[in-house]
């Protein structure tokens, strides 16, 4: 009984300092992450709220160093149909954060002016002027809130606590964005159209 | 996962997402156990004078306490410039000698420049119109703001801390200039 109760504590423990940490816990500080069975029991209690459990590997990818929590694949499906308190300009600011930051920099390698600068020399389909002035202030304030970008608008570490299929879900996103008339592209369309039909069926 | 446990999760997702949610719209008694099970609650706030009742997700007992060392904990922690607009507009609602049931962006920011001989439109007004808001704390009220459904879930060492820092206001030479006009 005493250990049951203990367990029970060390597994509420590290629900709780989970879903309130802004980094990785390590399994050693943490009982309930070390050990399986327990670590099986913090998942249930995340995926009762909607959440799961996210490891975090070292760079070679062979070993858990720690591990965040995250929205469950279904509940960041739901959620993105509503980006609660997000307007459409904070979307196209943390759009193109990304594109500069990991996509011109960190995939294609390029050398990358400041991305204030970057946003000032975006000028849109339109020709006119992006997000500028108060507008970009209160939306880039609005997604640092969020953890989305850092106060140095970078990516911040909410994107961090992307699963492999949020993240393959947000590539695809960027072909579609950046390649609508790709192969590729209708090939996302296609299987996202297929999915959709299977969950209604 | 049954389809039912797939509606309390996503309702508790969309609680954890937006702050707060009209009470009606949640399976509340499903929601309460698998909250409490993951050491979390829900909480029932308004519902006096016709205001719906609005349910927020807080800690059961007490918030997961600050860690010193990494990773910190709470992750979600406001500003400096919101947490010191919050504690201004906390101590203008919760002054026993005005009796106010909302704040103005005039009234925060006259308290602030009696306060600190400075004018804080440029920081306050972003945190009062989106900051607080956004995290629950204030909520729109005829031409100002009042306590937020997550303001009124509260726990009581949360109470605790901010009645000290009001207080803290409320005995500064300065802040009878407030309750003028």
């Amino acid at each position: 009984m005493g250990d049951e109760v203990t367990d029970e504590e060390e597994v509420l423990a590290a629900v709780r300092a989970l879903e309130a940490a802004d980094g990785p816990l390590r399994p050693r500080d943490w009982p309930a992450l070390a050990d399986a069975h327990l670590r099986q029991l913090v998942t249930h209690r995340l995926q009762g709220l909607g959440r799961q459990l996210l490891p975090v590997m070292d760079e070679a990818r062979s070993a858990v160093t720690g591990y965040l929590s995250t929205w469950s694949d279904e509940a960041a499906r739901d959620l993105a149909r509503d980006p609660s308190g997000l307007q459409e300009d904070d979307l196209a600011l943390l759009t193109l954060i990304y594109l500069h930051w990991e996509i011109l920099g960190r995939v294609l390698g390029e050398s990358l002016r400041p991305v204030a600068e970057q946003l000032d020399a975006y000028e849109g389909s339109t020709g006119r002027d992006a997000i500028q002035g108060e507008s970009r202030r209160e939306g880039l304030a609005r997604l640092r809130a969020r953890q989305l970008i850092t106060v140095d608008n970078r990516p911040g570490p909410a994107l961090k606590r992307l699963t492999s299929s949020q993240r393959t879900w947000l590539d695809q996103n960027l072909v579609l964005l950046m390649r609508p008339d790709h192969t590729w592209a209708e090939e996302i369309r296609q299987s996202r159209q297929a999915a959709s039909f299977g969950m209604e069926a | 996962m049954t389809s039912r446990d797939d509606t309390v999760a996503l309702s508790l997702a969309r609680l954890r997402q937006s702050g707060w949610l009209p009470a009606g719209t949640l399976p509340l008694a499903q929601a309460e156990d698998r909250a409490a099970q993951a050491g979390r609650q829900v909480a029932l706030v308004g519902g006096e004078d016709g205001t719906p009742t609005l349910a927020v997700l807080t800690w059961r007992g007490a918030e997961p306490a600050e860690s010193t060392s990494p990773p910190r904990l709470a992750r979600r922690a406001l500003s400096r410039k919101a947490t010191k607009t919050l504690v201004v507009a906390y101590a203008l609602l919760a002054d026993p000698q005005a009796s106010r049931t909302d704040v103005t962006q005039a009234w925060v920011l006259d308290a602030i420049r009696l306060l600190t001989s400075r004018d804080g439109e440029s920081w306050a007004i972003p945190v009062l119109r989106q900051e607080l808001p956004q995290a629950g704390l204030l909520a729109p009220h005829n031409e100002g703001w009042a306590p937020g459904p997550v303001m009124q879930a509260w726990d009581m060492p949360t109470r605790e801390v901010m009645a000290h820092a009001a207080r803290q206001l409320w005995e500064h030479p300065t802040w009878s200039g407030t309750r003028l006009g």
